[in-house]
């Protein structure tokens, strides 16, 4: 977030540049008096343009690195263990909806794994409801991306050193693990002025990936296309949430996994019930396959 | 007819439709249904009834007639890939009951 934040003074500065040249343009051809060609109204939804929407939900901040709070006596002395901060996703049971419904609050900058990838883990994979392999997997992804932002600004403390040989025997190990990276950018972004910016960059796109990493959704069961956009009120604000409930449309669609059906048949025999009572109507089948 | 947006089919209402009011004398119903396209195979839409259509007694599983327009809704903040990630909705101009299903079960609802 650090990045954009940086980033969003340089882009007033250039708007404001592009602003004063297309005004002194315009003007020639007489700008304040003369608007130009009139501009296609907006797609309106309930009053107001999908753009405003967007533009008036709030942003998520991530503050990295995050609070400090040990609990335990290796986290005391050796730091906290870094870990995306994945957006809460909060369960609700009702008659109507069911049992594996949830909401998350609506950001601007959350995003969703596409249809068809979430479609392709769930039906390929089998995973369901339990989503904590592919949460495993962005926490393994997440952590050797900070583990290798770590090792880079070593690397580059590493020059500050003159004693120290980064290509003699200890140390080039380290230097082999690294400098590969750097020489791929390097290879991108010419040095400017003498100056090598492609490690700062390197840093930017890692703190970009890790950052999209925290403000990916897993939506499982359900598709992301699923969701309903909702208001609710909340310590008396109004907040944008994301639900999504009833039965989730791969389920209407493929079958249900069976080891989910064997779940519900052995342990969670009132989900069984409330299933085969609500959607009766339907052809899925809620019983597990006795194989 | 004469227009792509235009539908006309039976639909099967798949969830409890949900009324939910504008204000005091305007009111709409949301309910979740299904195109049956083929054996096993269904379309799953969003069908809107606005106004004095919101008023009627369709209940789950019933088959009913739409007569109405299409569109696609984007509801998400972002998504990598747009076009896959759309939900269908319906908007009746005209309902008519098809078949209705008898079989209800009262005691869980």
């Amino acid at each position: 977030m650090a990045f954009f934040d940086k980033s969003v003074i340089i882009r007033g500065i250039y708007y404001g540049i592009v602003k004063i040249f297309f005004e002194t343009m315009a003007r020639i051809f007489g700008y304040p008096n003369n608007p130009g060609m009139p501009i296609d109204p907006k797609r309106t939804f309930f009053g107001s343009s999908e753009e405003e929407f967007r533009a008036n939900l709030p942003v998520r901040y991530n503050r990295w690195p995050p609070v400090q709070r040990p609990h335990s006596f290796t986290e005391m002395i050796f730091g906290h263990m870094p870990k995306p901060l994945a957006l809460p996703k909060q369960f609700y049971t009702t008659k109507d909806e069911g049992f594996y419904n949830f909401y998350i609050v609506n950001f601007s900058n959350i995003f969703f794994l596409p249809d068809f990838v979430s479609r392709f883990i769930q039906l390929r994979f089998g995973i369901c409801t339990d989503t904590r392999a592919i949460e495993g997997l962005r926490e393994l992804l997440f952590i050797s991306l900070v583990v290798f932002t770590q090792m880079l600004s070593f690397r580059i403390a590493l020059t500050w050193f003159l004693t120290i040989n980064p290509y003699a025997f200890p140390w080039y190990y380290f230097s082999w693990s690294i400098d590969w990276a750097e020489e791929l950018f390097t290879g991108f972004m010419p040095s400017l002025l003498g100056l090598n910016i492609g490690a700062p960059l390197m840093f930017a796109l890692i703190g970009v990936i890790a950052d999209s990493l925290n403000n990916l959704v897993l939506t499982m069961p359900y598709l992301p296309s699923e969701a309903d956009r909702l208001k609710v009120s909340f310590k008396g604000k109004i907040r944008h949430v994301l639900v999504f409930h009833y039965l989730p449309t791969l389920w209407y669609q493929y079958p249900i996994p069976n080891h989910l059906r064997e779940f519900w048949y052995y342990k969670r025999p009132d989900i069984l019930e409330y299933m085969k009572a609500m959607y009766a109507g339907l052809d899925i089948n809620f019983s597990p396959d006795f194989a | 007819m004469g227009d792509t947006n235009f539908f006309a089919g039976v639909v099967q209402i798949l969830e409890a439709p949900k009324q939910h009011y504008i204000n005091s004398s305007f009111t709409v119903t949301v309910a979740r249904a299904a195109i049956p396209l083929k054996y096993g195979k269904i379309q799953l839409i969003h069908l809107n009834f606005w106004g004095f259509l919101s008023k009627n007694s369709y209940k789950r599983n019933d088959y009913i007639l739409v007569e109405g327009y299409l569109s696609l809704r984007d509801e998400l903040p972002r998504s990598i890939f747009r076009p896959a990630s759309k939900q269908v909705t319906i908007t009746a101009l005209k309902v008519r009951p098809f078949f209705l299903y008898l079989n209800y079960d009262f005691r869980h609802v």
